[in-house]
């Protein structure tokens, strides 16, 4: 890409490219506007019947720009990366990789989500793989239910698993030191990239 | 033969029989395994949501681990490790900048192309697979079992080429018609079982472990074999709530390498079947 060009894309072209659009593109290599709304994508993911908007709506909308109703849904947190919307897309519009890139903003831009117990999920697994370089099942389990109170709903599922030894109640460390010297890194770099 | 073998978070916690009983079949087949020493998690279903770039970080610094052990193969047995090792490959392998940016914040340069194999891959290879014939020492031909292969294997399939085809894959039931063990033909082997939703909406798990179960049911399925600690978590704890939703299922859940194992004649007491929350053992007796 030529660094010269000042011209936006989505200036180039008024209405055709949202802002939103063209940002995903531009940090996350995704062309919204590949999507010729077949919605192959929807009759194939599991997760559909529980979503508020379907993957084959996700995707026109940040085509369209509707930032905030799409950052507002619920579609991205339930999202599975399963895959099965990108596999078969007719157009390799990678609306993975769409789900992923909404996800990141919302969490960078502090979005309230629309499903707590997951984005609490996230947050706090990641946390602890930061602390601990390796993942500490019964810690995240146990963090969210003080913060969420998943427990209940989730009928004792990690008291079940700590029964069948399938957790271990400490948490073990694996190379902690380099892993919050890699987290450190990615940050900085982001920042970079962001501003570059 | 040797490879690196990226024993990964999910195989010393929940999947602890997976890696007692893949090491009990490669050491069967001779073939070495040596771990990274300095390996990291790879990120796993938490990281490509909080970070793109740091998803595609962590599953190279461990590629870079392997490179440095000499070896130009690991083999990565969760599928969500081997999703995310295959996706951040074909990133890094796709943008320069990318690429640039990330051997920069890991130290390290790559000098060749490392491969990432499942064990599915690697058993499925003529030589395992004719080696494995010959060292079956228990009839399990009584056994019906459906292969489930779930998501993260095959999709994306640009990605990770998964060497098999994405919608119908058979390298498990190769494995296992290879061992004697019947596999039968069904419609749920790549449907999703909720995977990372376990504990944050186990509703949506119910609904679609059940849907993947009653599949296994119709078709006459005494037992299930995976390749993947999610979905065996999934598919076998929660027939106890689907049972108090009136859905019983008695279904034995297993990792398809606790299969080959007792096909090649380890005993049970040296496989850890009581992990699993369905009783397994009772199946694999031969009626008299
Ligand atoms: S399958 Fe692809 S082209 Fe069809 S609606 Fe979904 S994203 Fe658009
Ligand atoms: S990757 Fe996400 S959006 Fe696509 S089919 Fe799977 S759950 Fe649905």
């Amino acid at each position: 890409m030529p660094d010269s060009n000042p011209v936006p894309e989505y200036e180039l072209l008024p209405g055709h490219v949202s802002e939103f659009s063209s940002n995903i593109k531009a940090m996350h290599g995704i062309d919204a506007n590949m999507c010729y709304q077949c919605g192959k994508c929807t009759s194939g993911c599991p997760l559909n019947e529980y979503m508020d908007m379907t993957p084959t709506q996700v995707i026109h909308a940040v085509r369209l720009g509707l930032k905030e109703l799409v950052l507002n849904s619920n579609t991205y947190w339930l999202c599975v990366a399963c895959g099965t919307c990108t596999s078969r897309c007719p157009q390799d519009t990678g609306l993975l990789q769409v789900m992923d890139a909404l996800a990141n903003i919302a969490m960078k831009e502090g979005i309230k989500p629309k499903e707590p117990a997951v984005a609490a999920f996230y947050r706090t697994g990641l946390s602890l793989v930061k602390r601990f370089g390796m993942m500490y099942e019964a810690g995240v389990a146990g963090l969210l239910t003080l913060k969420t109170g998943t427990l209940a709903r989730d009928a004792g599922l990690g008291i079940r698993m700590l029964k069948k030894g399938k957790l271990d109640v400490l948490p073990h460390s694996q190379n902690a030191g380099e892993m919050k010297r890699i987290f450190e890194r990615v940050a900085q770099k982001e920042k970079e990239l962001a501003g570059s | 033969m040797k490879y690196a073998y990226y024993n990964s978070c999910s195989l010393r916690s929940t999947g602890k029989e997976y890696d007692n009983s893949l090491q009990h079949v490669f050491k069967a087949l001779d073939i070495e395994l040596e771990e990274p020493k300095n390996w990291v998690c790879c990120g796993s279903t938490l990281a490509h949501n909080a970070s793109v770039l740091l998803a595609d970080t962590l599953p190279l610094k461990n590629l870079a681990e392997v490179e440095k052990m000499g070896l130009d193969e690991v083999m990565v047995p969760c599928t969500a490790c081997y999703n995310r090792f295959k996706i951040a490959q074909y990133e890094h392998e796709d943008d320069r900048r990318i690429r640039h940016e990330i051997e920069d914040i890991i130290g390290h340069t790559f000098q060749k192309d490392i491969s990432v194999l499942h064990p599915l891959e690697i058993l499925a290879l003529d030589q395992n697979l004719e080696k494995l014939k010959t060292l079956v020492k228990r009839d399990l031909s009584h056994l019906k079992v459906v292969s489930y292969y779930g998501c993260l294997l095959v999709r994306p399939h640009k990605e990770t080429q998964f060497r098999d085809n994405p919608e119908y894959p058979v390298t498990m039931d190769r494995i296992l018609s290879a061992i004697g063990i019947k596999t039968l033909d069904w419609s749920h082997k790549v449907e999703c079982c909720g995977g990372s939703l376990s504990i944050t909406r186990p509703d949506v798990v119910l609904d679609l472990t059940s849907r993947i179960l009653d599949d296994a049911k119709a078709v006459g399925a005494t037992a299930v074999a995976v390749p993947c600690t999610f979905c065996q978590l999934n598919l076998d704890i929660r027939q106890e709530d689907l049972a108090k939703r009136g859905k019983t299922y008695d279904m034995p859940i297993y990792y398809f390498t606790e299969l080959i194992a007792l096909a090649l004649g380890i005993p049970e007491r040296e496989l850890m079947l009581g992990k699993h929350f369905v009783e397994s053992e009772k199946v694999l007796a031969r009626a008299t």
